[in-house]
């Protein structure tokens, strides 16, 4: 037998003889690995995808300028290049942390499209993920410390007195002349100890197989966060353990009472939240959209028809012939603002709905520590819809100043030059200051904060009073 | 060194122990018999601290264990009806666990001479305690109070369960520690053992000491009668 030093090291061969704590520590190690390399995978398809549809606009850039550069007409009439060829990409980069958490990456586009023509016909265009692994959901970073790190976190506490009652144990060590609050404080110092080094050894090793950039400044920053965050969210559970365990009960009834507040806490409440987030604040109808959408195209299709027939009336010579490829894109782009002014204001509904959504989520999400610490990680992540939403913004104002390039030149007819094509406005995602990122986490990592400790000076508290027998 | 001076304990209107005066000396054996819900294990609770009296005092060594029930465990030792301890260590680890609890640091050799002592084989040391009868485990305490050096040792029934060659073996143990100048307090329901082992001998019932006799006057039967007749209603 070897020697072992005081109680931290009797308790540390303790947990390892019990054998519990190894597997839990294994267990979320493994998970949390699995979990970033799929992270990872994720990310590298969605990259590969965006630069695949970055080269491809890129392709087609270079053959039309080629073109214009021979004379080709398509290529130099601005119209012909910006409402039927062209489109610029606007992708959302990778953000540092986006393996550790895919949040709403696979149900917001992270990329657009965008043409000279309306705003309608890029904004659905996005790139949703396949419908199946939508439902199934994500198995990420984010997932595995909310949903599993409390089950871990529950293995190993929740019997952390009732246990020692039931073997006998607290009455002989009672009886030994131990000072139980201390004795049983010793067992929740180990335990949360090994928890600590098992939470952030696994987030570094995520880190490390998820390519997540640690080595820069702001990476590391954000990761420092974002580990705190899944160590306050742990310490949350590790005290409520310890408060169950001090109201004398038995440790099956303490296993349950845990599991089913983690049923409430993870399960219930983000599904009650976004339930209630959908009800209150609900958005229009899809099918008023696309309606609209037809009365809209029908309306600008008949007035363009009427130029057309207006065209070949005041140009009869052009009879039988194809319509002045200008006038026609000019025809076009009238067409596109008709539409897109009808649209706007439904889309802008849809937007609005969505912000008081958001707002509600930001609001019911401190009624469950599950709730709060995932909106911390995936803001943390950049995949909790906000940069998404800042993508979408950055698309509509690209957008302009897109389609003004194509019809400054359309309205005064003027052609398409070779150098007109490096000229082209080019998209570049203005990525939020690390110092905004963590000013906006401030107030839920506060109140995770506050809820974690408050709850286990509570507990300690009473361990106090804890009943021998 | 143990001492229960008109002690009582009241469950709200159950009164578990009335005005209890028992006194076990240095080297005594003192065996309370009585049926369950007799006051036994309320008496040594009492003793250890575990639970407050409802007046009267209960003294370890002239420590009043309601004042500073720190000072009167330090003389003590437990051992419970079933020591369960740690099933995944052995018994020389759960006597090293125990020993650091209470402050003793011993080193292999001398953990392994309380075992020894307490009459666990050698080549059962190293094996878990998962795998140890009821009796081996006993084994486990007794020595737990042998490396303390206690003064003082409560035993709650614990050779319940135990098989006569284990129970005799128990026996003997106590007595041995006894002759070191232990006092002993033990709850049984074993008149056997009691008159076997025991020095004084009392009988409880509804929380009352109803009589007490010293082991070496009453032969079996007599105990044997003397305990069925305050059993009767």
């Amino acid at each position: 037998m070897t020697a072992r030093h005081g109680m931290l090291g009797e308790e540390l061969h303790l947990l390892r003889r019990e054998g519990v704590a190894i597997w839990a520590v294994l267990a979320l190690i493994a998970l949390v690995v699995a979990a970033a390399l799929n992270g990872r995978a994720l990310m590298a398809a969605e990259a590969q995808s965006a630069a695949a549809a970055s080269a491809e606009a890129d392709e087609t850039r270079a053959a039309m300028a080629q073109q214009a550069g021979r004379g080709v007409a398509s290529a130099r009439e601005p119209g012909a290049a910006g409402y039927s060829v062209l489109a610029a990409p606007v992708i959302l980069p990778a953000a540092a942390l986006g393996p550790l958490a895919i949040g709403q990456t696979d149900l917001l586009p992270g990329r657009y499209l965008v043409t000279a023509r309306g705003v309608h016909n890029f904004l659905g265009n996005g790139g949703i993920d396949n419908p199946l692994r939508l439902a199934l959901g994500n198995f990420d970073v984010a997932f595995v410390i909310v949903w599993l790190l409390p089950l871990a976190v529950i293995a190993l506490t929740f019997n952390l007195v009732s246990g020692e009652r039931e073997r006998g144990v607290l009455a002989i060590a009672a009886a030994a002349g131990s000072d139980l609050s201390h004795f049983i404080a010793g067992k929740c110092r180990v335990r949360a100890l090994v928890l600590l080094v098992t939470i952030w050894a696994a987030l570094l090793l995520a880190a490390l197989v998820g390519g997540v950039p640690i080595a820069s400044g702001a990476g590391l920053a954000l990761w420092f966060v974002w580990a705190t965050t899944a160590t306050l969210y742990g310490a949350f559970w590790f005290a409520l353990a310890v408060w169950v365990n001090t109201r004398g009960l038995a440790s099956d009834l303490n296993a349950s009472v845990l599991t089913g507040t983690w049923l409430l806490f993870v399960v219930l409440a983000p599904a009650l939240t976004n339930l209630a987030a959908t009800t209150v604040f609900a958005a229009p109808s899809r099918v008023a959209l696309t309606t609209a959408l037809r009365e809209a195209t029908e309306a600008a299709d008949k007035r363009a028809a009427g130029e057309r027939d207006q065209y070949f009336f005041d140009h009869p010579d052009m009879r039988g012939q194809d319509m002045d490829m200008s006038a026609y894109y000019r025809s076009v782009a009238r067409s596109e603002r008709e539409i897109s002014d009808a649209m706007l204001p439904l889309l802008a509904a849809f937007d609005t709905q969505a912000g008081r959504q958001q707002q509600l989520v930001g609001r019911l999400q401190y009624l469950s520590p599950g709730t709060l610490s995932y909106q911390v990680l995936t803001s943390l992540a950049g995949s909790d819809g906000t940069r998404h939403r800042q993508l979408r913004a950055a698309a509509l104002d690209f957008h302009v100043g897109w389609r003004d390039f194509f019809d400054r030149r359309l309205l005064s007819a003027t052609p398409l030059e070779v150098g007109d094509y490096a000229r082209m406005p080019q998209f570049v995602f203005k990525e939020p200051a690390v110092a905004e990122v963590l000013r906006r986490n401030l107030a839920p990592l506060a109140a995770l904060l506050v809820i974690a400790s408050g709850l286990l000076a509570w507990a300690l508290r009473r361990l106090r009073r804890v009943s021998i027998i | 060194m143990l001492e229960a001076r008109q002690l009582s304990k009241n469950y709200g209107e159950v009164a578990a122990l009335k005005a209890l005066d028992l006194s076990v000396g240095p080297g005594e054996i003192y065996c309370l018999l009585g049926a369950n819900g007799a006051g036994k294990t309320t008496t040594i609770n009492l003793l250890l601290g575990f639970i407050p009296p409802s007046s009267g005092q209960a003294l370890v060594g002239e420590v009043d264990v309601a004042r500073d029930a720190a000072a009167a465990r330090r003389q003590l030792a437990y051992i419970p009806e079933t020591v369960m301890l740690y099933g995944a260590l052995s018994g020389l680890e759960n006597l090293e666990y125990f020993s650091e609890l209470s402050g003793q640091h011993h080193d292999d050799q001398a953990l392994r001479g309380f075992l020894t002592r307490a009459g666990l084989a050698p080549d059962a040391h190293t094996r878990p305690l998962k795998g140890y009868s009821k009796g081996m485990r006993q084994k486990v305490g007794v020595a737990i109070a042998l490396a303390k050096q206690a003064r003082a040792l409560l035993l709650d029934e614990p050779t319940s369960g135990l098989d006569p060659k284990a129970s005799n073996e128990f026996s003997h143990l106590i007595l041995d520690l006894a002759r070191n100048g232990a006092a002993i307090l033990m709850a049984t329901h074993d008149l056997f053992r009691a008159k076997e082992t025991g020095t004084r001998i009392g009988i409880m019932r509804e929380g009352v000491l109803l009589a007490e006799f010293a082991a070496a006057a009453v032969s079996h039967s007599e105990l044997e009668d003397a305990y069925l007749e305050h059993m009767e209603d």
